[in-house]
C-alpha cells in the first residue's frame, strides 16, 4: 500500500528527468491505407500530454500502437524499463537509464500503461468491485495489494457508494470513472486516455478533469486524446496536434498559441446589433481588421493591432448609433488555433 | 420501395457477415447433401452375426451356411461368453447359440437361443427381425423337408396301397367263383327232392295207421268178443239173461262181421298205399340217384370254393406282408408331430443385459446429447460474450497470456456441464434407478473426455465466427449432424458403409456408445481407454489449434520478436534529454 502512489498525500511530480516513452519513427497502417506516418515524439514522465485531432486523424491508433496493443510497420516505442526493474526491487544504478521497447518486453510494457478507451471496457453484469478485483487480478497483483488498491481507488474515483452496484446501472460519469479505475488497478506509470469527456455533460466533463488532475497529481504520466480543445489546452503540460496520422506540432498551450495567434481577438456585443453594417465599416482600406465573423450574438474581430482596431470600432458604432454592451480582447482559443495550424500546413504542403 | 431497401439491407448485412451466412445458406444443405449421401446406396444393414455351436452336424451346418449366404457377417466363437462379449463390445450385434444336440424329432422341439443387446432399442428389433427371418428360412427347408419325407412316405404307402388294391382287387374273381361255386351248390342242393317222398310215406303212413287201426280195431273188437264170449258163457250158466245177450251178440257179431268185412277193403288200402309206396320208393331213388348226382356236382363245386378259398387265403398273406411293409413304411417316418414338421426349430430372443428398462437404455445417449448441446453452445457463448464484450480490449491489455483465458473459459464450461451432469446422474440414480457406480471411474473419466472435447469444439466455434448468432447456430447445426449421423436417430448400421465408418467416429456415437457400455456392461478402462484417448487427444489438438490461432491473431496485431529490446540510452539521447531539461 506504500509503493502505491494514490495513497501518497504528497505531490511529486517529476519533470525534468529523462522522457518516461520515446516515440520513434512509428509507421503504421491498415492495408494500405497509412494510418500514422513517421510519428517521433517524447513523453516525459508525470506529465499531462494532449493529442489533439480531428475525428480520424489517428489519435486511437496511436494510443494503442504506443501502448503495444497494436504493432506499427515500421518505428518503435520505448518505455524506462530501469522503472520496471526498481519496481521489482532489483538493485540498479540511478544514473542507469535503460529503454525496453514496447513491443519485444510486451508482458512488462502491459504493466506499464493503464488504457481508459473511448467505450467503457469492464463487465457490465459484474459490480463495480467486482470488476476492479477481476481486472486486478489480470495483473497478477497480490491479493492484498489488490483489495488496498480497490478501496483507494473506490475512494479516488468516489465510487465508494456504488461498490455493490452493477457495472450497467451506472451512470455515464460513473461507467467512466470505473473505466479510469478500471486502467489504474494496477499501478500503471502511464495512464492513456482516449477521449476522456466524450458523450459527458459539462458538470461530468468537469469531474473527470478532476479526476484527471488529481491522478496526475499522484505522479502518473497521463496521456490522452481529445477533440475538446479548449479542455485539453486548461490541462495537458503539452499538446500533440496530430492530423492525417502525422503530428504537426507539440508545445505548451501557451507556447503554441504564441507561436500560432498572430492576431488577437475582440469579441463585442452591440445594440441593435447590426454587425454588418459594421463590418462594412471597419473593412475599409488599410484596416487592421483583417477578419471578422458574426458567431451568435458577438462579432469577432481579428487584428495584430487590437488597440487601433478598437479604436476604429468605437468611432464606428458612435457613427453607426450602436450601443457596446461588451468587449474583450483575448487571443484565440485553441479550437480556432487548431483550424489555423491545420489549415496553414494545408496550404503549406498543398503549395509544395 | 421502402420495404425493398429494408430487404436489401438486411441481405447485405448477412451476406457480409460471411460465416453465419454460409451456416444459414450452406448449413442446412450441407446437411441435405449429407444424407443424400447415407442414404443413396444402402437398403439394408450391415449386420454382424455370431455363432456358437458346441456340436457340429450336418442340421447345424445347414443353419450355419444358411447364415453364411446371407448378407451379413458371420463369425464363429468358441464359447458363448466371447460371443456375448463382442456383443457388448458392439463387434456384432446379435449371437446365436445352438443346443448342444441339436435334432429334429419329435421328443420336443429344439431351441436356438439368439442373444441381443436390448439397448441398442432402434437397432435391436431390426437385428431380432433380420436373424428370425435367416432362421425361418433355415426352419422352413427343415420343415419342407420333413414335410417331403412324410409326403414321400405318403405316397410310398399310397404305392403300396395300390399294390394292395390289386391283391385285393383279385380277390373279386375269386370270390365271385366260390360265389358261383355255393350258389350252384345251393341249386344243386335245392335241386334236391326230398317234398315227394314225404309226402308219400304219409300216405303209407296213413294207410298203415288206417289198417293198423282196422286190425287194432279188429283185434279190439274179437278180443271184446272173446271177452263178451267168455262172459256170455258165464252168463250162460247163468241162464236167465241169455236172451239179452243174445242181442248183444249178435250186435257184436254184426259188428265183427262188419268190421271183417271193411278189412279186405282196408287191406286193398294198405295194398295201394303200399304201391305208392313204392312207387314213392322209386321215385325216391329216382330222386336219390337224381340227389346223388347233384351232390356230386355240389362237391366239385365246394372243391372249387375250397381252391377259391385257398387262393384267397394266400393273397390276404400277401395282402397282410404288403400292409406289414406299408406299416413299416409309415413307421419309418421320424418325424410325425404336427407342432414339429410346422416349426421344427425353436427360436429364444435373450437379452444379454438384464436391464428391462428402455430409459436404461437411452439414457447415455441422452446424457451424452446434453453434454454435446450443452458444450457446444455453451463454450461458443462464453467465447461469443467475450469476443463482445466491453471488456475484450481490457482483458487484452493485460499480461495475462491467452492461454490462461482459453483455459478459464474451458474450465467454466466443464464446471457447468460436470454440475449439469452430475444433478443428472443423481436423479437418474434416484428416480431411474440406473446403475451409474457399476463403472463410476470409467464414466466419469469419459464424462470428462466428453465434455472437454464438445467444450473445446464450442469454443472452436466461438473464436471462428464473428457474430453470436453464427457461433449459436453454428454450434447447432454441429451437434445437429452429430446427432443425426448417429445410432439415436437411426442405427448406423442403416447408412452406406463408407458413411457408417467415418461415422462410428461421430464423437458423439464414440461417446454415447461407450458411455451405453460402461453403464450396462462390465467394460474395463482398458477397453475404453481408445475411445477415451479419441476424445480426449481430439479435445487437446483442438485447444492447441485454438491457442495457435489465438497467439497468430494477436502477433498479426503485434509483432512479438523474441529479442530483450532493451537498451541503454545513448550519449547523444541522453545529452539531448539534458538539452531540454
Amino acid at each position: 500500500m506504500a509503493n502505491f502512489k494514490y495513497s501518497l498525500p504528497k505531490y511529486f511530480h517529476i519533470m525534468n528527468r529523462p522522457p518516461i516513452l520515446k516515440i520513434q519513427r512509428l509507421n503504421k497502417q491498415y492495408g494500405k491505407t497509412k494510418i500514422l506516418k513517421n510519428i517521433n515524439l517524447d513523453i516525459c514522465e508525470g506529465e499531462i500530454f494532449g493529442i489533439i485531432g480531428a475525428s480520424g486523424t489517428g489519435k486511437t491508433t496511436f494510443l494503442k500502437t504506443m501502448a503495444g496493443y497494436l504493432a506499427p510497420e515500421e518505428g518503435d516505442v520505448k518505455f524506462r524499463y530501469d522503472y520496471f526493474v526498481k519496481k521489482k526491487g532489483k538493485k540498479g544504478n540511478e544514473e542507469n537509464i535503460l529503454y525496453a521497447s514496447v513491443y519485444k518486453q510486451q508482458r512488462i510494457a502491459k504493466n506499464l500503461f493503464g488504457f481508459a478507451s473511448q467505450e467503457p471496457s469492464f463487465y457490465s453484469k459484474l459490480t463495480v468491485r467486482e470488476n476492479l478485483k477481476y481486472f486486478g487480478s489480470l495483473y497478477s497483483m497480490p491479493k492484498k495489494a489488490l483489495d488496498s488498491n480497490i478501496e483507494i481507488l473506490l475512494s479516488l474515483m468516489d465510487l465508494k457508494q456504488a461498490e455493490k452496484t452493477l457495472a450497467k446501472d451506472l451512470s455515464g460519469g460513473m461507467e467512466r470513472r470505473l473505466d479510469i479505475a478500471c486502467a489504474l488497478i494496477h499501478d500503471p506509470d502511464v495512464l492513456i486516455l482516449d477521449e476522456p469527456t466524450s458523450d459527458l455533460d459539462p458538470m461530468l466533463r468537469a469531474h473527470i478533469w478532476s479526476l484527471v488532475q488529481k491522478i496526475n497529481k499522484k505522479g502518473t504520466t497521463i496521456i490522452l486524446a481529445s477533440h475538446h480543445l479548449s479542455e485539453v489546452e486548461h490541462f495537458c503540460s503539452r499538446i500533440a496536434i496530430i492530423k492525417d496520422g502525422r503530428i504537426i506540432d507539440v508545445e505548451s498551450p501557451a507556447r503554441l498559441k504564441t507561436k500560432y495567434a498572430e492576431s488577437q481577438e475582440i469579441r463585442i456585443q452591440t445594440y441593435p446589433g447590426n454587425y454588418g453594417n459594421i463590418c462594412k465599416a471597419l473593412k475599409k482600406p488599410g484596416s487592421r481588421a483583417y477578419d471578422l465573423q458574426v458567431k451568435g450574438s458577438e462579432l469577432i474581430i481579428y487584428s495584430d493591432q487590437p488597440q487601433i482596431v478598437i479604436h476604429e470600432l468605437l468611432h464606428t458604432l458612435e457613427l453607426l448609433k450602436e450601443e457596446l454592451i461588451d468587449i474583450n480582447v483575448s487571443r484565440p482559443g485553441l479550437d480556432e488555433l487548431f483550424l489555423k495550424i491545420t489549415s496553414e500546413k494545408e496550404r503549406g504542403q498543398k503549395a509544395r | 420501395m421502402k420495404l425493398l431497401t429494408v430487404i436489401t439491407k438486411n441481405f447485405k448485412l448477412l451476406i457480409r457477415s460471411k460465416a453465419s451466412a454460409f451456416i444459414v445458406m450452406v448449413g442446412p444443405l450441407l446437411i441435405i447433401l449429407l444424407v443424400g449421401f447415407a442414404f443413396s446406396t444402402k437398403t439394408s444393414y450391415e449386420l454382424s452375426i455370431g455363432y456358437y455351436a458346441p456340436e457340429k452336424n450336418n442340421l447345424t451346418a445347414s443353419f450355419v451356411d444358411t447364415l453364411k449366404q446371407s448378407q451379413y457377417q458371420v463369425q464363429e466363437f468358441p464359447d458363448e461368453q466371447s460371443c456375448v462379449k463382442r456383443i457388448e463390445q458392439g463387434i456384432i450385434h446379435t449371437c446365436i447359440i445352438f443346443p448342444e444336440n441339436l435334432r429334429i424329432s419329435n421328443q420336443g422341439q429344439s431351441e436356438i437361443r439368439f442373444l441381443v443387446d436390448y439397448s441398442r432399442i432402434n437397432l435391436v428389433y431390426k437385428v431380432i427381425g433380420s436373424v428370425s427371418a435367416l432362421l425361418d428360412i433355415e426352419s422352413e427347408e427343415v420343415s419342407y423337408s420333413l414335410t417331403q419325407i412324410l409326403i414321400s412316405g405318403i405316397n410310398n404307402t399310397i404305392r403300396d396301397l395300390r399294390q394292395e388294391l390289386s391283391i385285393v382287387e383279385s380277390f373279386n374273381p375269386k370270390l365271385n367263383l366260390l360265389s358261383v361255386d355255393l350258389q350252384g351248390s345251393k341249386q344243386n342242393s335245392e335241386a334236391m327232392k326230398y317234398e315227394s317222398v314225404s309226402l308219400n310215406l304219409e300216405s303209407i303212413e296213413d294207410s298203415v295207421a288206417s289198417l293198423n287201426e282196422s286190425i287194432s280195431e279188429l283185434i279190439l273188437k274179437g278180443s271184446a268178443l272173446i271177452n263178451d264170449s267168455d262172459a256170455w258163457l258165464d252168463d250162460l250158466e247163468d241162464y236167465e239173461n241169455v236172451s239179452d245177450k243174445r242181442e248183444e251178440f249178435d250186435a257184436l257179431r254184426e259188428e265183427l262181421s262188419n268190421l271183417y268185412n271193411i278189412t279186405p277193403a282196408k287191406i286193398d288200402d294198405l295194398e295201394i298205399s303200399l304201391l305208392v309206396i313204392s312207387n314213392s320208393l322209386s321215385e325216391i331213388d329216382k330222386s336219390m340217384s337224381q340227389n346223388k348226382e347233384l351232390n356230386q356236382e355240389i362237391q366239385q363245386k365246394l372243391d372249387s370254393a375250397k381252391n377259391s378259398l385257398v387262393s384267397v387265403q394266400a393273397n390276404a398273406a400277401n395282402l397282410k406282408k404288403a400292409l406289414d411293409k406299408t406299416k413299416q413304411n409309415l413307421e419309418s417316418i421320424g418325424v410325425t408331430s404336427a407342432e414339429t414338421i410346422v416349426s421344427p426349430v425353436n427360436t429364444k430372443i435373450e437379452p444379454v443385459v438384464s436391464e428391462t428398462s428402455k430409459l436404461t437404455f437411452t439414457f447415455p445417449f441422452l446424457l451424452v446429447l446434453v453434454i454435446m448441446f450443452v458444450g457446444l453452445l455453451l463454450s461458443s457463448s462464453i467465447v461469443m460474450f467475450e469476443k463482445s464484450s466491453k471488456s475484450f480490449f481490457r482483458n487484452h491489455i493485460s499480461p495475462t497470456r491467452q492461454e490462461f483465458f482459453v483455459l478459464s473459459t474451458f474450465i467454466t464450461s466443464l464446471i457447468v456441464i460436470s454440475a449439469q451432469t452430475i444433478i443428472i446422474l443423481g436423479l437418474a440414480n434416484y428416480f431411474m434407478h440406473i446403475p451409474l457406480f457399476k463403472n463410476a471411474l470409467c464414466a466419469s473419466l469419459l464424462i470428462f473426455f466428453t465434455s472437454a472435447f464438445f467444450i473445446m469444439l464450442g469454443m472452436a466455434i466461438g473464436y471462428i465466427f464473428s457474430t453470436q448468432e453464427g457461433a449459436i447456430m453454428a454450434s447447432v447445426v454441429m451437434g445437429s449432424v452429430f446427432l443425426f449421423l448417429s445410432n439415436l436417430v437411426i442405427p448406423l448400421e442403416s447408412f452406406a458403409p463408407w458413411i457408417t465408418s467415418i461415422m462410428r467416429y461421430n464423437p458423439y456415437v464414440l461417446a454415447s456408445e461407450l458411455l451405453r457400455k460402461l453403464l450396462l456392461f462390465n467394460v474395463t478402462i482398458k477397453e475404453s481407454s481408445f475411445t477415451m484417448a479419441l476424445l480426449g487427444g481430439a479435445a487437446f489438438l483442438i485447444f492447441i489449434l485454438i491457442i495457435i490461432s489465438v497467439n497468430l491473431r494477436n502477433k498479426k496485431r503485434v509483432k512479438a520478436s523474441k529479442e530483450p529490446g532493451i537498451s541503454r540510452e545513448s550519449p547523444a539521447e541522453k545529452e539531448e534529454a539534458d538539452k531540454s531539461d
